[in-house]
Parts: structure tokens; sequence; C-alpha cells
């Protein structure tokens, strides 16, 4: 045990200065001190005909290849297939172009759109749109920054952000006006019914999110059910997004889930107060048929414990944390298959000399599970939120050595062999140039 | 034997004095640690509430929110610190004991409850919760104690064992019990065997990443292999009430789980739940058996001598990384200071 605790201590990271990326002929390959090697693809029978790649400000490696968009990044040693959903252009992919805003253009051999870079979701085009129809060729950067899509006839120029922004105005929860500020109130557990309207290049879609989570989940159109919240006050942030995969300012909305009836507070406390009269009664009664003093105190410890034991029964089999002591033991229960991604939010600091390292949560003061709790803010806040973050960081714990931070998420994909670390998902990367001069 | 004689016999049976003070100085020792580690946490939440600068959301627990409790701030934040700090003092040396463990329970539970208001709530301080809460329900003080000494010079008579020396033990050993037993059932519940497939494991142990992960991460045979194992001894851990032998494979199994998770899921030592185990273990009789076994000079025996040292060793490793050097030294010191006269008194008093 000591050794491997030692052995993993040791360990140090690899140098990534050398290394660049490149095509021949159609496979891909790394160079890395001027050696040229393919990479280990995750995905069975490996990337087929790659056909173009691109790299995102972050330096995240994307590339469109026969058997779909793939990732890689510096870091790791893997070509790991996209999961792309929700409206993402899929099949085999002919051209990926990154831009800065936090997207890529992806063209397949039947379609062509927008693949958000985080979740990778995205929105295709269809010919309302413009597009000319397929198949596809290849998608390029024009000589003006615009996309250029070629098809067997030629090839279709697109400006990206051409047209006016998104908006989103949140309209009625559960059929109630939402007055801004206000906590609404969802009438059933099970969730409540959102009415929102908007305007967006190509029509908008809707998404909202918790507000200190990053993920967006998609709305179902103007009217949708808002499911799966727990019981609770929830701070959401609703957008509309365009076809270009921008998206809206944020309308922020809290909204009250309440509890089901067995866990509804007074009604527990009633139903509590209850069972431990009928406990203490069954108790009390069999120590007067006993007599004595001893017998009473028994009767009311017995009552105490018993109530106790009820209390962690009922809470393991409807459980809830905010209980606390008496919770359930729902954690860890869900199943992963072969081939699945394991995810971990790393928070590395960057020093004055350019150096990296990661933060323990701990140390910084994050617990493991209120990290990207902390963390969403900087994420979707702009600069003004990461600078205070990098503030609070620099001031608590770095005494003025931290001139910078990358928020990332890293992901490994579990084989029978052993999980293979894929390239991250990269969410910031924070390193104001007033802070390069060493005070 | 009636239902309600099992009861009493469960709960009330006749137990060593020693044995409980024992418990008493194991589970406020434990409660100090615990402070220490939680106080900076919740001193920083009621400055921030101070200063305006809360960035955390204030999610009461149930208790705090029935009791309409709202954030505290710097100065009573401090107050409820410093009180449980004298209380668990008050508590280990055993003067006033029950009172000072019922308010050192109390005012430690609160500070628990306020930062898990501000964050999650976690599984490490279920059992010690009640652990804490029950010694004042029993004769904690009975025994090496102020308490005792006094009744003592008072003339007062003293008997080895007591009927209500049981409760707080067992309350302990029936929560960590179902604690084990639910966590088991309920993954079997919501996932069936298939939970132990090996990639389930190995997810949460690359997402919660420490120094072991990618060894054990290594085959999925070998997560699958530790899956079966912590399915085993969580789902079967209750089997201990009906054999009592089988101590000698829940409680070590239980520690080497917790000490897995640590280095391979950074949950932390998880101190607070696995110490307690020592619930389920006559206390006052361990110096004597180790003395007695190592003593037989047999190699099977002294490696038995060994091997339930080794959560002691654990122990001084949790203090060695939680603790800044000098107050390792320090507790260290006083430990081995406090040890000699301390099981001479245990002695005497059985």
């Amino acid at each position: 045990m000591l050794a491997l605790l030692a052995a993993s201590l040791l360990a140090a990271p690899r140098a990534q200065d050398s290394i660049e990326f490149a095509l021949d002929g159609e496979r891909f390959v790394r160079i890395e001190h001027g050696t040229r090697r393919e990479l280990l693809c995750t995905l069975d029978g490996g990337p087929g005909a790659v056909h173009a790649f691109d790299e995102s400000p972050l330096g995240l490696v994307f590339v469109a290849a026969e058997h779909g968009l793939f990732v890689t990044s510096r870091a790791v040693q893997s070509l790991d297939p996209v999961d792309l959903w929700q409206g993402a252009p899929t099949g085999p992919a002919v051209g990926v172009i990154v831009d800065s805003n936090e997207r890529l253009w992806l063209a397949t051999r039947e379609s062509f759109g927008c693949v958000e870079l985080h979740q990778h979701f995205g929105r295709t085009f269809s010919a309302a749109d413009g597009v000319p129809p397929p198949p596809y060729r290849s998608l390029a950067r024009g000589a003006h920054g615009e996309l250029v899509l070629a098809n067997a006839n030629g090839s279709w120029s697109y400006v990206p952000d051409s047209g006016s922004a998104p908006t989103v105005r949140v309209l009625a929860v559960d059929g109630v006006a939402v007055v801004p500020g206000a906590t609404m109130r969802a009438r059933s557990t099970d969730g409540f019914e959102l009415a929102v309207e908007g305007s967006a290049l190509g029509g908008a879609e809707y998404r909202r999110r918790d507000a200190r989570h990053p993920i967006w989940y998609l709305l179902d159109g103007e009217h949708s059910n808002v499911r799966a919240l727990e019981p609770g006050r929830h701070e959401l942030v609703v957008t509309a997004w365009d076809r270009d995969l921008r998206r809206s300012p944020p309308v922020e909305l809290v909204v009250d889930v309440p509890y089901p009836p067995l866990l509804e507070h007074k009604r527990l406390a009633l139903v509590a107060a209850a069972a431990a009269l009928a406990i203490a009664a069954a108790f009390f009664t069999r120590a007067r048929r006993r007599g004595g003093r001893n017998a009473f105190r028994r009767a009311a410890l017995s009552t105490i414990v018993a109530v106790v034991l009820a209390a962690q029964f009922v809470a393991a089999l409807f459980p809830h944390a905010r209980g606390w002591p008496f919770v359930g033991f729902g954690m860890y229960t869900d199943v992963a298959e072969p081939f699945s991604l394991a995810y971990r939010d790393v928070l590395v600091g960057i020093g004055r000399g350019g150096e990296r390292f990661e933060i323990e949560l701990w140390s910084a003061g994050f617990g493991q599970y209120v990290f990207r709790r902390m963390l969403v803010p900087s994420i979707f806040g702009g600069a003004a939120e990461r600078d205070r973050l990098l503030d609070e960081l620099d001031r608590e714990h770095f005494h003025g050595e931290l001139a910078g931070f990358e928020i990332r998420c890293d992901r490994q994909r579990l084989t029978a062999a052993g999980p293979i670390p894929v390239a991250p998902i990269e969410y910031v990367v924070h390193r104001p140039e007033a802070r390069h001069v060493a005070r | 034997m009636s239902l309600a004689e099992r009861w009493d016999d469960f709960w009330f049976a006749e137990t060593s004095l020693v044995r409980l003070a024992w418990w008493r100085i194991l589970v406020l020792a434990l409660a100090a640690l615990d402070l220490v580690a939680y106080a900076h946490t919740a001193l920083a939440d009621a400055a921030a509430i101070d200063a305006g600068t809360q960035m955390k959301t204030w999610t009461p627990i149930y208790v705090l929110e029935a009791l309409g409790v709202e954030p505290l701030g710097l100065a009573p934040m401090r107050c409820v610190i410093a009180v449980a700090i004298v209380a668990l003092a008050a508590g280990w040396v055993g003067w006033r004991t029950r009172t000072a463990c019922a308010v050192a329970a109390i005012c430690c539970l609160f500070v628990t409850a306020h930062v898990y208001s501000f964050g999650k709530v976690h599984h490490d301080k279920v059992s010690f919760a009640f652990a804490i809460s029950s010694l004042a329900l029993g004769p904690c003080g009975a025994r090496l104690s102020i308490d005792a000494w006094l009744a003592r010079r008072r003339g007062e008579g003293e008997s080895e064992r007591a009927s209500g020396a049981a409760l707080p033990l067992r309350l302990t050993q029936l929560s960590l019990a179902l604690g084990y037993a639910f966590a088991g059932w309920t993954k079997l519940a919501v996932s069936g065997v298939e939970w132990a497939n090996g990639y389930t494991l190995m997810r949460y142990l690359m997402q919660y990443d420490n120094a072991w992960s990618r060894f054990l991460c290594s085959h999925v045979a070998l997560t699958a292999a530790l899956s079966w194992g912590a399915l085993v001894v969580q789902g079967t851990f209750p089997l201990v009430f009906v054999f009592p032998a089988l101590r000698w494979f829940y409680l070590p199994g239980a520690v080497a789980f917790h000490v897995i998770t640590w280095f391979a899921m950074d949950t932390g030592p998880y101190m607070t739940c696995w110490l307690l185990l020592a619930s389920f273990l006559p206390l006052e009789r361990v110096p004597e058996w180790l003395a007695a076994e190592w003593r037989a000079g047999s190699a099977p025996r002294r490696a038995r001598v060994i091997a339930s040292l080794a959560p002691a060793a654990v122990v001084a490793l949790v203090a060695w990384v939680s603790l800044p050097t000098w107050a390792f030294v320090a507790v260290a010191a006083f430990g081995a200071w406090a040890l000699r006269p301390l099981l001479a008194l245990s002695r005497a008093a059985m």
C-alpha cells in the first residue's frame, strides 16, 4: 500500500510543448519529438479515413473521420469518439472547424450544423436554413472567416452570428404568471409546467440548468414539463439558443417544488409524533404491568431507541439527505456500462511562472461535492466572476502566487483492461495579463 | 424467550461500566478531532454570513428547519464551539459526565448540522451522531471519571456492571449495522447484481480519483472482485449479531473497506464511522487480551495481535495527515503519557 502511495506521488507529468498533430494521408498522427504515430482509438475499428481536424482555443483537437467525430488533446494518448446528441449532425464526418465561441462546426456526409463544445449537443441545419443538398465533401474556413461547405455541385458560404441575438422570456410556472424575483411554487412533487417565449435565428430552442450546475437540459419548446427535480427550492437559469448555438441572456427563475405528502414537514412531524406516542404507549403499558421505577426508566429508554431505529428504517426506505442523521443510502447505486465515461472535475492553478498544479479540493475550501456549485459562476459568469474567484483563491490559499486557474473535467473511457484517459472537457482557462508580472 | 424479553436482554443486559467509560473516552476524543476538522469550515461560513460574502446556499436540514434556526454569525458560532470544547473536556475527564456529554453532543451535532446546511450531507457521521447522543442515556461517568472518584470519597457503593451500560454501545452497533446493511441492500435493490460488474466501481474510483485508484482499476476483474467484497461485507453485516465470532471477519472487513475507499475514492478517513466499530469489542479486556496473546509466544497469535493493532496505525496515520506536526507530537506525547495510568485505573476499576 505504501509503495503504491509513493509511486503515485512520484509520478511526474510529461512535457507537452513539443506535441503537434497532422494528417498523414487519411491517417491522423501525433508528432512528439519528431516521432509520428497514430493514437490509440477507443472505438473498435478505429476512426476510419480521417478527413480533417481542428484545434480549440483551449487545446482540444477535434477530428472528422469516416466513423464520426473524435477528440484528443496533448495531455492524453487516445482518440475518443464524441458522443453527439440532441440535434447534433451525425454520421461519417467530412469536415470540422472550431471557433472561439465554445462551439464547433461539423459537416458530415449527410448534414451540416453546430455542436456545443462541453456537452456535445447541437443544431443541424435544414434546407430552410439555405444549406445545399448533401452529400457534402468538405468544410473549410473562407478568406473572411466564413464557413465554406462543399458538395458535388460546388460550395456554399455561411457567416455565423449574422442575425440578431436570441431572446427569452419566462412566462408562467404551472399556469401562474412569473413575477421577477419571486419564488414560484410548483403544484406537483414531480415537477412543473414551464411556459416561455423567445426569438432566435432559425427558431429558438430553450434550455435550462441549475444555477449551480453546468449541464444544460433541453426544454420541449415553449410549453414544457420540467421533471426530475428534487423537492425543495431550485434556482434555475433559462436561455434560448439559435441555430448557431448563441444563447440569450439568461433569465433566472426560482421554483419551490413541494415535498411528497409523506415527507411534507408538518405531516412528517405529526406522523413521527404519533408513532412515538404509540411506541411509548406500548412500552409504558408493559412497564405498568411490571411495576417499579426501573421498569418505567427502561420504558422511557426503550421508547427513545425504538423511535430512533424506526426513523433510521424509514430514512433508509425513503431516503432524503436533509433528514440527517436519519439518511438513506441511495448514493453509488447506479450502474456503469462497459465503454462508458468516468468524469472528474479538476481545478488547476497557474503560478506566476506559468507552472500548473492541481489544486486539492479540500485545501482550496471546496468539498468534493460542492466543487461544481462553487465553480459554475466562474464558468458562465464571465471575466468579473473569474477574477473574483481568482482573487479569493489567491488571497485565501496562495498568498499572491496564483496567476490564473483552469477548470476542466477529466474523462476516462472504461474498458476491461482498465480506464483509458481521453480528452477532457475544458471549461475555463483564466489568466489575466495583469497577473503575469511578479509582485 | 418472548420478544419483550429478547428486547430487554439486548438493550439492558448487565454490561461492564469500565467498557462504557472507555467508550465515552473514545467517542469524546473522536468528537474533539471532528470538531477540530469542522470548526474551520463552520467559522468560515459564519464569518462569510457576517461579511455578506457567503456564496453557498443555506439549505437547512430538517431539524434546523423545524426549529427555525437561521445561519449563525461569527460570535454565536464561536460561543457554540467554546461550549463544545468545555463540555468535551468535562466529559472526557468525567466531571458532571452525563450533563457534559449531553451538552457536547448538542454543540458538536449543531456545528455539523450548520456545515451540512451550507453544503452536502455526508454519511460518515450518522452513527457518530447516535454514539455521542446516546452517551448521556447510560451511566457513562460511573468509572474512569472525577465523578466516580468523588462517589468513592463519599463512600457510595460500586458495582462492576450495570444494566444501563449496554444501551449507548448497542445503539451505536445497530446504527452501524443498519448503515452498512442498507448501503449494500440499496445497491442490490436499485441495480441488482449488475452493480458488481466492475465497471461501476471503476467509474467511481476514477471519478473520485486518489492514490490507489489507477492500480485497483488495472483490470475489470479486480474491480468486480472488490465490488462483490463490498456487497458481502455491507449486505451481511447484521449477521454479527447472530454469530458474534464473525466480528473477526466484519470488523477488519469494514476497516479495510474504509481504508480502501479513502485511498481509492478520496472519501477522507471516515474515522468517525469505522472507529465506532470498537463498540463491538469488550474494550475493558482488550489490553489484557493483547498482552496475553503476545506472551503466548506463538507466531500466529502474535500475528493476530499485530493485525488487531493495525487500526491503531491507521488512526496514527489519520492524525499525522490531519494535524499540524506540533499538534500530532503533542497528542502522541499526551497519549503515551496518559495511557499507562488510564490502564492502571481501568484495571483497578474492574
